[in-house]
């Protein structure tokens, strides 16, 4: 398998005795193989469709986020209000929609957060090894024996209460994750014979990173970043729900969901929707993320 | 040579038949279409009798082997058709309860690579007692006494019962491989490759232990290889594959002094030789076809250099070139080496 | 073999010291005066200027640091709580064992139901059974813990009033948060599983076990299974962090008088020495429940007995 052409795969196709050669690019392989998987495409799709939902959210929300009406407080379901009002009488409808951006914005700037940190991080473990490799590592063991959600409420305590301390906190728990990924595609390209061939003929280490490690490590960070953007999600209204993170009134998925708690009993849809809303859009990245997983790595199909 | 090399008083041909495949056919279905396999083979084992089923990689010989135990993963493979008859039942219509008393007590098999083939998990003197406790009624501290003889009997000394597979060689792992497979005396055994992956010199101690073993129990050998230096050794009988299909059968010397199909001259031309002048090795020239988009006429035409018009169109029978000796092509009636 | 667990017992010393540090100087960067909140909203600045004294507060980082330290390891004082004066260690000690129960439980739900799983997937792979348990799974993982268990009380205790609403301590009342928490570890388990066991059923030494004619349930069970839970083990090791999580949030659903109601409780009081104490606590067993899951890599796959 020749190293230049890295990006072709070649498909022998013999008919009586000739031999014709067809290249398909890799990346063209890996999205036919990707829109094969339903999951995948539902996933695309409802990710598509919130995206629309927060760019046009005040076209389509029926009512102001914060707009009180003390008239029409602890609404049930009605036509009037899709999904019933709050103890403020504010359209819960038109918060889950807002809230859409609020939970977008923590998920990918947490991961941005993360990655950032974390691939810097791996980055200079993988690349210089021994000493630095070793402390570095023993920094990450401590790090990650405080169980991730328990760390980021540390932190998120320290930064104190909001949405953006919020997605820093969930960011910087979630750097360990990249951190590790990085090194380890770092060390194994490493220990590969060309390297050495690069190495000997005096390329720069920047280049040498940038041309060889990086197109690598690509892939499973592809699924990971897709994968771990419900998983910050998931933890940032973990901190909402828990009074840490977005704080009232802003219509953020969590904290709707611990607002609602108390009136639980007579008023479940204050707690249904926003769960559901929140297990959507997590469902949806991980569904995309399992299908790059699937189709990036053909091993795990047939 | 002469015939007087085999043991038994009986040629071959002329013993009992114990396995019949009649006919067989078995495709794999992929994400881009269907592998044909194995396509329409017919052959014959008889009582005591070593067949060496010989080709290249991805000819067909492990499929067909698969297909006698059935143990071809289905999906995706699949026997689309044929029959394959023991002690007069078609196997391939037994239920799967029936076909389990026959998995390691009439017929055995063994696979090409020792490093995959035991459980790492299991002692190796476990895995040999569960084949015997499978079949033999008997208590698991006989059993165990019963899978401790067979160790020694290929060679391994009786405190190693306790091992796992990590703490043996290549080597040692092919040998426990054998007693797990002849622990219940079979009268089949399919050997896939059974030496391909160790090297030269375990090679020939596992070979002889094998023929030894054969001689004592009387044990029927499928043996695939690739290699024809192994068939010269150990069988009485050829069979070449090719493209799913066997295109030459016959006896040991039958095959060898007269090879009347173009694949297997080819096969014979392609060995280097140690007593002539040549400067370059001379491999068959072309590939074997993709299965899943077969030539039409003789699959081997492609590829032949005795090939007309007539080859590439029809499909050629077997042609009966003497004694047992048959083969699959227009110009069989031509002597060829 | 006692070797390693020597040593990975002295490992973890280092560990939690780093623990220690790395949460104390989180906290020292905390802004805000605890003296307001010790003393009250009318102590006077002398009397707080006083309290900062005796509380050592205006030592240097290194001072404090070590002063931390000795009293934590040596002393095996945790401070006393900011709120309620109550000695930290003694309180957290109370209310451990119905963490760890609600953990520990939760592991078993996720086990039970995730390795199960995983095998049916596996086994019927390409089938109505494999897609649907990959869906199941997805479905868990994404699911938010809290919401679901709020869900579960919604039906089970609200409407259908089968299990209680609060805590009691009864094996009843552990069974919705167990549940909620559970499930959605179980689902990464599961896949891990499922994955697994597609690898080892392809290897040579599964065919083997089949051409020896033994039966189906023991090829997967017997066999395959053994072999293909060892990365499962390291699944369930990588979703403890996830499930000690879990469970610390849905104590503060069910009010479980546990150290996740005990820790949430002190970071909205600005309760330092309880934060500080309670995660040391969580980090310490966190590491030792590892070390476990460790050792169970060697019950089951003999290739490391015999390195260690």
């Amino acid at each position: 398998m020749s190293r230049e052409n890295k990006n072709a795969t070649l498909n022998f196709q013999e008919t009586s005795g000739d031999v014709e050669l067809k290249r398909t690019s890799q990346f063209k392989e890996t999205m036919k193989r990707l829109f094969k998987n339903k999951g995948a495409i539902v996933g695309l799709v409802v990710i598509v469709l919130m995206i629309i939902m927060l760019i046009f959210a005040e076209q389509i929300a029926p009512y102001d986020y914060s707009a009180q009406d003390y008239t029409a407080i602890y609404q049930k379901p009605s036509a009037q209000h899709l999904m019933g009002t709050d103890e403020l009488g504010r359209d819960v409808f038109s918060r889950i929609i807002v809230g859409s951006r609020l939970s977008m914005r923590m998920g990918l700037c947490s991961v941005a957060i993360a990655a950032t940190i974390g691939i810097i991080f791996g980055s200079i473990a993988g690349y210089y090894g021994g000493a630095v490799d070793n402390v570095l590592m023993r920094f990450l063991d401590i790090y990650q024996s405080i169980p991730g959600t328990i760390f980021c409420v540390a932190l998120a305590a320290v930064l104190g209460p909001g949405l953006n301390n919020a997605i820093i906190a969930v960011g910087v728990t979630s750097m360990s994750g990249y951190a590790r990924m990085i090194r380890a595609s770092i060390m194994q390209v490493r220990s590969m014979e060309y390297i050495e061939a690069a190495r000997s003929i005096n390329a720069k280490d920047g280049r040498i990173l940038l041309r060889h490690i990086i197109p690598n490590a690509i892939s499973p960070l592809i699924v990971y970043i897709t994968m771990s953007i419900g998983g910050c999600i998931l933890l940032a209204a973990s901190l909402s729900f828990i009074g840490l993170g977005a704080q009232p009134p802003l219509p953020e998925w969590g904290a709707m969901l611990s607002a609602g708690r108390s009136k639980m009993r007579d008023c479940g849809y204050l707690v249904i929707f926003p769960g559901m809303a929140i297990m959507i859009s997590v469902l949806a990245f991980n569904l995309l993320g399992d299908g790059l997983r699937d189709a990036l790595d053909p091993r795990l199909r047939n | 040579m002469s015939d007087t090399i085999n043991e038994t008083i009986t040629p071959v041909s002329q013993r009992e038949s114990l396995v019949e495949i009649k006919d067989l056919w078995v495709e794999y279905r992929i994400d881009g279409g269907v592998v044909h396999a194995v396509n329409g083979v017919s052959l014959k084992i008889h009582k005591g009798e070593s067949l060496g089923l010989v080709g290249e990689t991805g000819a067909g010989k492990t499929s067909i082997a698969k297909s006698i135990l059935r143990v071809l993963p289905d999906p995706p493979s699949r026997i689309a058709g044929g029959e394959i008859y023991m002690d007069g039942e078609n196997m391939l219509k037994l239920p799967e309860h029936s076909m389990r008393k026959i998995r390691g007590k009439k017929i055995s098999m063994i696979f090409q690579d020792p490093m995959t083939a035991l459980n790492p998990t299991k002692t190796v003197g476990a895995q040999i007692a569960e084949a015997i406790i499978l079949h033999e009624k008997m208590s698991k501290a006989e059993a165990a006494i019963r899978a401790t003889e067979m160790l020694e009997t290929v060679g391994i000394t009786k405190e190693r019962y306790t091992d796992y597979p990590h703490q043996f060689s290549g080597g040692m792992k092919q040998r426990v491989v054998i007693a797990m497979a002849m622990a219940c005396r079979p009268e089949l055994l399919l050997a896939d490759e059974p030496t391909t992956a160790l090297d030269v010199t375990v090679q020939a101690q596992i070979l002889d232990m094998m023929t030894n073993l054969k001689k004592e129990t009387g044990t029927s050998v499928l043996m695939i290889t690739h290699d024809l230096g192994i068939v010269a050794e150990t069988c009485d009988s050829v069979a070449v594959v090719y493209a799913g299909e066997i295109v030459e059968y016959g006896s040991m010397t039958e095959i060898f002094d007269d090879p009347r199909h173009p694949y297997t001259v080819g096969l014979f031309g392609s060995l280097p030789s140690i007593d002539s002048k040549e400067l370059r090795l001379k491999p068959i020239q072309g590939m074997m076809p993709d299965p899943m988009n077969l030539p039409s006429g003789c699959k081997f035409s492609p590829r032949c250099p005795y090939a007309d018009e007539n080859c590439k169109c029809a499909v050629p029978s077997d042609v009966t070139v003497g004694g047992t000796h048959i083969a699959k092509c227009f110009k069989a009636g031509e002597k060829k080496a | 073999m006692l070797k390693y667990c020597i040593k990975r017992l002295l490992w973890m010393i280092p560990v939690v010291l780093g623990v220690a540090i790395l949460i104390f100087t989180l906290m020292y960067f905390v802004p805000g005066d605890p003296t307001a909140q010790l003393l009250g909203v009318e102590a006077t600045q002398e009397e707080r200027d006083t309290l900062r004294e005796e509380l050592g507060l205006n030592d240097p980082y290194i001072v404090r640091l070590g002063r931390f330290l000795k009293e934590t390891f040596i002393d095996f004082n945790l401070g006393v709580s900011y709120k309620t004066r109550q000695d930290v260690a003694g309180q957290i000690m109370e209310k451990l064992p119905n963490t760890m129960r609600v953990s520990y439980f939760s592991v078993i739900v996720s086990v039970l139901f995730g390795i199960p799983l995983g095998v049916i997937a596996a086994t019927n792979q390409y089938s109505w059974k494999d897609n649907m348990a990959i869906l199941l799974s997805l479905f868990f993982a994404s699911m938010p813990g809290f919401w679901f268990a709020l869900m579960l009380v919604m039906l089970l205790s609200v409407k259908w009033a089968i299990l209680p609403v609060i805590f009691d301590g009864t094996w009843k009342s552990f069974i919705i948060p167990c549940i909620s928490v559970g499930l959605a570890s179980a689902a990464g388990i599961a896949r891990q599983t499922r994955s697994s066991m597609l690898e080892v059923i392809r290897q040579d030494y599964i065919t083997t076990a089949r051409a020896k004619g033994q039966t189906e349930m023991k090829v997967i069970y017997d066999h395959a299974l053994k072999n293909a839970l060892i990365p499962v083990i390291t699944a369930i090791g990588g979703q403890l962090a996830a499930l000690v999580g879990a469970s610390i949030i849905a104590e503060t659903i069910f009010s479980i008088p546990g150290i996740g109601t005990y820790l949430l409780g002190a970071v909205n009081a600005r309760d330092y020495p309880v934060v500080q104490g309670s995660i040391i606590v969580v980090a310490i067993i966190f590491g030792l429940t590892m070390f476990v899951v460790d050792l169970l890599y060697a019950l089951v796959d003999p290739r490391l007995r015999s390195q260690y």
